[in-house]
């Protein structure tokens, strides 16, 4: 016996039942006019016969399925259209072909709206698709990943790990959905019934796009090698064994023992040989304008050097100063460093086994000026505002109301001292000194000298003072060479003569060393170079 | 911070005390004076401030952990007893003086003796580092200087005394007043960029 | 030598040597020595600044002058204060305002100094090199005077325009002014060499003199050590 299937309720019926046994629908479409059953008959298995067609059935279609079925169909006409456009065959396999059988069987049920009355044996088996479609099916990235390796790129991920299976969802559809069985609520168990929303049909999980690197094998060996140089770099990498010896140590050590035994040979073992300068102008100069100082003379003494100077800078000013207080001057000390006042008070005392000066008396420690130019330049304009009180924290000048030391007696202003010495090692400070004091020292009604007691690292800046017209600079005693001349122009026996022995000893070796060992360095090289090159010439 | 207060001090006290150098009205005079003292004591309380600042980093790092805490250790025990000593019997005490002679002086002088050694060690290496005309000019005149300033075992080389002379009065006077002439017109540019406030190096741009 | 300066003579010796180790190569011995240096000086600093400037000029007339002084004083003892704050980073800003005047003074000072003491009278002794007067040129040397006045006025021009106009000589397209002023530096180098060695010379004979001085205080100290033992 022949049966025909309810459409409504899918259960099968005698073909010769005009309405379902079990829903009491209509089992046929009826022809003619409408009536309420016909807007139940669904004309699904003529529209699937012929394929995607079914045109001239639209007036018996629902609104809200013909708007489906005309949404899809105009999808179709498009990619037809541009498939066209593209001069492909019609006939060929097409996107829109091809996106149906991309997104597999649910697509199929997109397609057509019909397709959950259909029963199992529906367009969804395999059988029933030709093998042009069925290559299409196999999914658009599993292509891809054919090209890949047919291309022989691998996709990585961001580690560089094969990514190229089961990272990407595929779209499916539930079986419930696609064999037409509701699955829930009263109808559950039933067969073709019509989805509430037809868009349920298209429930799927989101197609994710991989955003994985793809990388060649050739880009992968790059890759590979430049991950192991960066490894590399960030290895400590074993040092050079350095040579504990080198070539400079060796030749500092040679110099420095050189030098030594030099400076040590006159010490130790010989007695004074070695003459002192003839004459020095500078020095001769100091011991003129010394010499014409009244007596009882006020004289400013700056004590501007570093305690490493103190051997170089006591030495050369002792004869000076032996001088200068055989004339009866009265000394004002001073310093624009902080370690001038105590320099200055140790000067003095190292002077007293010869000269016993009395503190206040004879001579007076106002110690130290802040400021450099700017406290020199106040101290020059105002001397007794500038520093009232000695180191020691006596009143250093006369005043109304304060009885000042003799030492400073009758000093008012600055040019009221007769002369101005400084002990002075360093090129600004010598500078700052010649520039604030200049200008009083050259002025023709101030009868004050500046005369200068310095290192002999100092003697080609200061002397181009010295060597003008005006002079702010009157004198100079210029280191251990200076010091000696002076020593020899007043008769002095006092001068070191080990110093000064071990002076010309250590200058002499000096030189030497250097005109030598520079012409050996520069040389010697030079000549095994020649000598290799003519080698070279030869072979 | 941007305070035209401070700019207006500096060129306002600058010019007062710039002016007093060529003008001499009494009010100018005074008014010079009295911004020099107040600057003199401002330049000791900077001072102070240093050695504070110095005292206060060396304490930090001595009371971390890290390599060096033994240097600061030094630092600071040095800066303590010497101020604790010159402070108690002043600067000028026989204390002090035996701190001043017995510690600063040997460190200091041998300091600079060392540098005797270095700049043999660094004359020697010139002529290979850069073998030129200035070079040879640089050694020639150092060692003939050198060769002059030591008395030379009494050895009489004739014309080497005064070449001496004639360097240092001559060709040495005329570089050295050339770096002077150059260090002055240094010191105005930058000073005038400070007066006309231009630059700013107290914190007022 | 008392005990005082028999501790003393052997702390310097022990110093130097520590000093001289470098000559060796660089030592913590050493760097420790130098920082104990630091210390000291500034221990020294800090206290003659306190006893000469802080009290007798900050303090001291606070408690013992006439009100116009103490007025007087005030401003520096503020101005002092706001310094202060320069230790805090936080506070810093507030000793701008001291700091402004202190380098409005000092700017000054320094060009006043500039002007006065070496421009103005440098460049008048240059000048002056071919005044007849003041050269004595009725004596005998006339001539090599006057042929050291050119090498000096040469020298110092030369040597100015190598400093000055060092930077124009950089560019590319150069001026007859230019290579002028390029030839005249190239000569000036010559002078700052000489200049420069003379320097050089000076530096090391002071060197040497304070190498000289250690010296002399080891050997001096251990001669009176052995004397105690010999004796």
């Amino acid at each position: 016996m022949e049966e025909t299937y309810c459409p409504l309720c899918g259960k099968p019926n005698p073909i010769d039942n005009k309405f379902c046994d079990f829903c009491l629908a209509h089992l046929h479409p009826q022809e003619g006019g409408s009536t309420d059953s016909e807007a139940l008959s669904i004309p699904g298995i003529e529209d699937n016969q012929d394929g995607l067609g079914g045109h001239e059935s639209d007036s018996n279609v629902p609104d809200w399925l013909s708007e489906l079925q005309q949404s899809n169909e105009m999808e179709n006409e498009e990619t037809l259209d541009s498939e066209s456009e593209l001069g492909q065959p019609a006939n060929a396999i097409s996107d829109w072909m091809t996106g149906v059988s991309g997104d597999g069987e649910a697509t199929v049920g997109e397609v057509s709206p019909t397709a959950p009355f259909l029963p199992d044996q529906g367009i969804n088996e395999s059988q029933d698709i030709p093998h042009w479609l069925n290559d299409s099916l196999i999914e658009e990235e599993d292509q891809d990943l054919l090209e890949d390796e047919r291309s022989g790129e691998v996709p990585l991920d961001g580690e560089g790990r094969d990514v190229s299976r089961g990272d990407s969802s595929s779209p499916e559809i539930s079986e419930d959905i696609s064999s037409g069985r509701e699955n829930a609520g009263p109808l559950a168990g039933l067969r073709g019934v019509l989805p509430a929303e037809p868009g349920a049909a298209r429930v799927r999980k989101p197609r994710t796009y991989s955003a994985k690197l793809k990388v060649s094998t050739s880009q992968r060996a790059h890759i590979d090698l430049l991950n192991s140089l960066l490894e590399d770099e960030g290895q400590p990498q074993p040092l050079p064994p350095r040579r504990s010896i080198s070539q400079q140590h060796v030749l500092r050590w040679g110099i420095a023992l050189v030098l030594l035994m030099a400076i040590l040979w006159p010490i130790v073992i010989t007695s004074h040989e070695m003459p002192f300068p003839d004459y020095d102008e500078g020095s001769a100069e100091v011991n003129r304008l010394i010499s014409q100082l009244p007596e009882n003379a006020r004289v400013l003494v700056g004590f501007d050097f570093e305690p490493g100077l103190a051997a170089e800078l006591d030495t050369a000013a002792a004869p000076v100063f032996d001088h200068l207080l055989s004339e009866g001057a009265l000394l004002t000390l001073i310093s624009t460093s902080p370690s001038g006042p105590i320099l200055a008070e140790r000067f003095i005392q190292s002077i007293q086994s010869d000269q016993k000066l009395i503190y206040g008396l004879e001579y007076v420690n106002l110690g130290y000026i802040p400021g450099g130019a700017v406290g020199l330049l106040s101290f020059i304009e105002n001397p007794q505002g500038t520093i009232p009180f000695t180191i020691d924290g006596l009143s250093a000048w006369e005043t109304e109301d304060r009885n000042g030391l003799p030492a400073t007696a009758g000093i008012d202003q600055i040019t009221d001292y007769s002369m101005v010495i400084l002990l002075v090692d360093d090129p600004d400070t010598a500078r700052t000194w010649i520039e604030q004091l200049g200008p009083t020292i050259t002025n023709p009604q101030a009868l004050m000298s500046f005369v200068l007691i310095t290192s002999a690292q100092l003697e080609p800046v200061v002397r181009p003072y010295y060597e003008s017209s005006p002079q702010p600079v009157n004198g100079l005693v210029v280191g251990l060479r200076g010091g000696a001349a002076y020593a020899r122009i007043i008769g002095s026996d006092d001068f070191p003569g080990r110093s000064w022995d071990a002076f010309g000893m250590g200058t002499f070796v000096a030189a030497l060393l250097i005109l030598v060992g520079g012409l050996g360095y520069y040389v010697i090289p030079e000549l095994s170079r020649t000598a290799r090159d003519q080698e070279k010439v030869k072979r | 911070m941007r305070n035209p207060v401070y700019t207006a001090i500096a060129i306002g006290v600058g010019i007062v005390v710039l002016l007093g150098y060529f003008l001499q009205f009494d009010l100018l005079v005074n008014l010079r004076i009295v911004f020099l003292e107040w600057a003199t004591i401002l330049v000791a309380t900077a001072l102070l401030i240093g050695v504070v600042n110095l005292f206060i980093v060396h304490w930090r790092k001595s009371t971390t952990d890290q390599p060096n805490r033994v240097n600061s250790i030094a630092l600071l025990a040095g800066l303590t007893i010497t101020m604790g000593v010159a402070g108690w019997f002043g600067p000028t005490d026989l204390y002090s003086l035996w701190i001043f002679n017995y510690i600063l002086i040997p460190i200091e002088a041998s300091l600079m003796g060392i540098l005797s050694v270095v700049l043999i060690y660094a004359g020697v290496r010139l002529l290979r580092r850069k073998p030129n005309l200035l070079s040879i000019v640089f050694i020639a005149t150092a060692v003939i200087i050198l060769l002059m300033t030591g008395p030379l075992f009494g050895i009489d080389i004739p014309g080497l005394a005064e070449l001496r002379i004639w360097i240092g009065k001559v060709p040495a006077v005329a570089g050295a007043r050339g770096i002077l002439l150059g260090v002055s017109l240094g010191i105005i540019a930058a000073g005038l960029r400070i007066l006309m406030g231009a630059d700013r190096p107290y914190g007022g741009n | 030598m008392n005990l005082a300066d028999w501790i003393g003579a052997f702390v310097g010796f022990v110093l130097t040597l520590l000093v001289f180790s470098y000559l060796i190569g660089d030592n913590p011995l050493f760097r420790i020595t130098l920082h104990m240096f630091i210390g000291v000086s500034a221990g020294f600093a800090a206290v003659v600044t306190i006893y000469n400037i802080i009290l007798p000029r900050l303090f001291v007339p606070i408690f013992i002058s006439d009100r116009s002084e103490q007025i007087l004083t005030l401003f520096p003892l503020i101005l002092a204060g706001l310094l202060f704050t320069k230790i805090s980073p936080r506070f810093a800003f507030i000793g701008n305002l001291p700091m402004s005047y202190l380098v409005g003074v000092s700017a000054a000072a320094a060009i006043g100094g500039a002007v006065t003491g070496t421009l103005i009278p440098q460049a008048l002794a240059s000048m002056n090199l071919f005044a007849v007067q003041s050269n004595q040129a009725f004596d005998a040397n006339v001539g090599l005077r006057l042929v050291n006045g050119i090498i000096i006025l040469i020298g110092t021009v030369a040597t100015l325009a190598y400093f000055q106009f060092g930077k124009l000589s950089q560019a590319s397209e150069k001026t007859q002014f230019q290579t002028w002023i390029d030839g005249l530096g190239q000569i000036g180098q010559v002078f700052i060499a000489i200049t420069f060695g003379f320097l050089f010379a000076g530096i090391f004979s002071a060197a040497l003199t304070a190498l000289i001085g250690r010296v002399l205080f080891s050997v001096d100290f251990i001669s009176d050590v052995l004397g105690l033992f010999i004796r």
